[in-house]
Formats: structure tokens, sequence, C-alpha cells
């Protein structure tokens, strides 16, 4: 059950930072791209369980 | 128009991913074990955690045991640091048993990182130092990680909402990232969550070699009002006592009439999951814990260095300490370097296993080999580590 959940929380996790990645490279403004920027780094160094 | 924003985009992510390939390399190091010194000939054997909970099997909670048995019957005794593993004074201590001690009867179990997956990481927004390091006579460096008081939450995520496990402590609100903290979930579950597991796996360590007596190494922020306490559960106040005092008498015997700092405490009765208490409570052992004074534990340091983490000098508490807003961790000019803080370590884990064999003597277990409190205050880490092969 907690490694189950562990797993569903790292797809999550990954499906953010796709999110973030998609809306980064469709932002309409520099400060946009930058929020998702923000938020895309920490989610991608958990999905890749670095950090 | 279009195009132009699509290239501005992608030069923010080329940036955000250039951040992340750096900061990731960083990260990522921490995850590199730490090489020690393991040709100490009074090392017989090197056990892991994993043989005391099967669940622990290739998981980064699966720690080194290091087995320096005499030969000769006598008592067991468990010595560790690392159960937070940024409480580093603990964790040398540790290191200097495994890399210097002789076992001259009994059975001497040592580990030096308890929580081994709290290496791993550090504590967020505190800019923690991650290494360090100690410049050996032949000129090689000995690295050291500085990690964090919590498991790692790369093996161990997502914190539960509510918890309540073997330790009776109810982790709920502001306190769910306990369970990632070894020593708030003494005695631990056979199977459960990675600390959960950790802390079944010593205890099962104590029940199946049937270790007397305990030792666990933590440091405190200036602001703790039981620095340099020794806590004893209940069964260990004799054996604590006999240990502070015999350290007194061994001080002024060496002409060092204010002795040492030590004081003794009784575990608190609703100190749930703590070592000192869980493992009193739910094993024969007599069970310990020693806590000493590092500035960069506390919240007041100011910039953390090398001065600060090696040296144990902090501005900002000399003026906290002037001002006597400290109980306990008063800090003077001449700080709180890592040699004094591991030689109170040594000194006062070396006491205990003499006490236990002074009150006991079939619990004997005696241990040469390590240097004097004034050699290690004096000649520092860097003459009792080891240079690697």
């Amino acid at each position: 059950m907690i490694a189950a959940l562990n797993i569903i929380y790292l797809v999550i996790a990954a499906a953010l930072a796709l999110f973030a990645l998609v809306n980064l490279l469709r932002a309409k403004t520099l400060d946009k791209a930058i929020n998702m920027a923000i938020l895309f780094v920490p989610l991608l160094l958990r999905a890749l369980r670095i950090k | 128009m279009k195009n132009k924003k699509l290239l501005v985009n992608i030069a923010v992510l080329v940036v955000a991913l250039a951040i992340a390939l750096v900061a990731g390399a960083d990260f990522r190091k921490m995850h590199e074990p730490d090489k020690i010194y393991t040709g100490n000939p009074a090392i017989t054997s090197v056990k892991k955690l994993s043989d005391y909970n099967n669940n622990l099997l290739n998981t980064a909670g699966d720690t080194d045991i290091y087995v320096l048995d005499s030969g000769v019957p006598g008592g067991k005794a468990l010595i560790y640091g690392g159960t937070h593993s940024n409480e580093t004074a603990a964790v040398m201590n540790a290191l200097t048993y495994i890399e210097n001690a002789v076992v001259e009867q009994g059975t001497l179990y040592v580990i030096f990182q308890a929580n081994q997956s709290a290496f791993t990481n550090t504590l967020p927004l505190r800019a923690q130092m991650s290494h360090m390091n100690f410049t050996l006579p032949d000129g090689s460096v000995r690295s050291v990680r500085m990690g964090s008081r919590l498991a790692n939450p790369v093996h161990q995520w997502p914190d539960p909402n509510y918890r309540l496990n073997s330790s009776g402590r109810v982790l709920k609100q502001n306190e769910i990232a306990e369970i990632r903290n070894l020593n708030r979930n003494h005695p631990g579950m056979e199977e459960g969550y990675l600390v959960e597991m950790v802390a079944y796996g010593i205890r099962n360590l104590i029940d199946t070699e049937g270790i007397d007596f305990i030792f666990d190494g933590h440091e405190a922020s200036p602001e703790f009002l039981r620095v340099n306490y020794l806590i004893a559960h209940d069964r260990a106040m004799n054996l604590g006592s006999t240990a502070i005092l015999n350290a007194s008498l061994d001080a002024m015997m060496e002409g060092n009439m204010e002795g040492y700092p030590f004081k003794l405490d009784l575990s608190g009765a609703t100190s749930w999951g703590l070592s000192h208490r869980a493992l009193g409570d739910n094993t024969a052992t007599l069970a310990t814990l020693f806590e000493s004074l590092n500035p960069v534990m506390g919240f007041c340091h100011g910039k953390v260095n090398e001065e600060l983490v090696k040296e144990g000098k902090s501005d900002n508490y000399v003026k906290i300490t002037d001002m006597g807003l400290l109980d306990s961790g008063e800090l003077t000019d001449a700080g709180s370097p890592i040699e004094l803080r591991t030689a109170y370590h040594m000194e006062i884990s070396r006491q205990l296993l003499n006490a236990m064999g002074e009150l006991d003597p079939a619990k004997t277990v005696t241990v040469t080999g390590l240097p004097t409190f004034t050699e290690m205050v004096s000649n520092g880490l860097e003459s009792t580590l080891k240079p690697l092969e």
C-alpha cells in the first residue's frame, strides 16, 4: 500500500512536470514562462527521484 | 511574433534545464556513499540492518553494522550515530570507534549512519553545507556527509496526514514529516514506512544479539534545554550516573578540575518514539542518548560556512549567551569545535562501557585503542581518521 502510494505520487509529479513544461512552451509572457520554469525544475527532480 | 515568443520560451526552458542539471548533479552527489576506513583488524564482520529486518533489503535504509567481537565472553553494546545525519559529532564518534577501537572483552556493535537515507539530502531552505572535510597528515582528504534529520523524501514519500504506529506518538498536522525521523518512530514496524522498518531493524538487532546497552549519539541547538545531557531510560539511570561520576573523577585525576559538563536526565515518560524511551521500554537493553552542542542546529547562527560547522563559532549565539538567554547551550568565542563535540561523545560512551562492567562484571565490554579526550581535542579528528587505501 505504502509502495503503491509512492508510485502514484511519482506519477502525479511527472504529470505535473509535463503540465508545467507544456505551459512553459505556450506561455504568452516572459514572467509566466519563468513561473512555469520555477515549477518545472523541482517537479522534474522529484519525478526523477533526485531530490 | 509567435515564433519569437516560442524562442523566448525555449530559452527559458534551456536555462531551467541547466539549473536542474547543475542542482541535480549536486543532489545526486549526496547519494554517493561515504568511503570509510574498514581496515581495523578488530572488525570481525560487517552486517546489514536487513539481516534484522528483511524488508530493508535493497532499500536506502539498509545500513552497515560493524561488529567488533573480542571472542572473550562479556557484554554486548551498541554505539550508533547518524540517527540525525546533520548531528555530525555523533557520526564522527561512531567512525572513531570503527576505525580505532580494539575490543578485548565482549562485543561492540557500531553503526555510523543509523538513518542512512537521511545522509542523501539536506534540509530545504536551511542553506546547509553538504560535506565536512578533514585533511589528514598524509595530505589526503576525508569527506563526511552532513545530511538532514529526516530521511530523504525520494526514499519515503508522501508523508501520511495521520500516523499512529508502534511508538504511540500521533503524527499529524505540522508533525507529519516526523514519520521520516528515526528518533520518533522507535521501536518501529517490521513492515511499514522505510524509517519505521529501520527502527524495527535496530530493535530486532538488540533483541536478537542480546545487546545489554545502547548509546544513541545526537547534537542539539543552543536553545535546546538538555545540551551535554545524557538521557537515560529508568533502568539505565544507575549506569548513567556511574558513568558521569567516573568521568568527573577521571578528569580530576588528569588535572582537569572543572571536569566535563555532562549532566544526567531521566527519559521522559511520554517521549514516545525516542530511542531512550521506546527501546528501553520494549527491549531488555539499557538505553541512553547523549546531546552535544552544535550551533548550526539552531535558528540564529548566521551564515553557514566551514567556521560554523567545524569550529562551532557563531557571533550571534555568543551575543545571545551574553544576554543570559540560554539555559544550557551557552556559547563562547571559543565555539564548539567538532573535535570537542566528538570527544564528549567518545568520553561519555567510553565511560558508559566501563560503568557497565563495574555494575555487572558479566557484562564487561573492554575497549582500548581510542584516543584520550585530551588527544582528541588537541590533535583533532585529522589524527584519528585513517587514510583511505
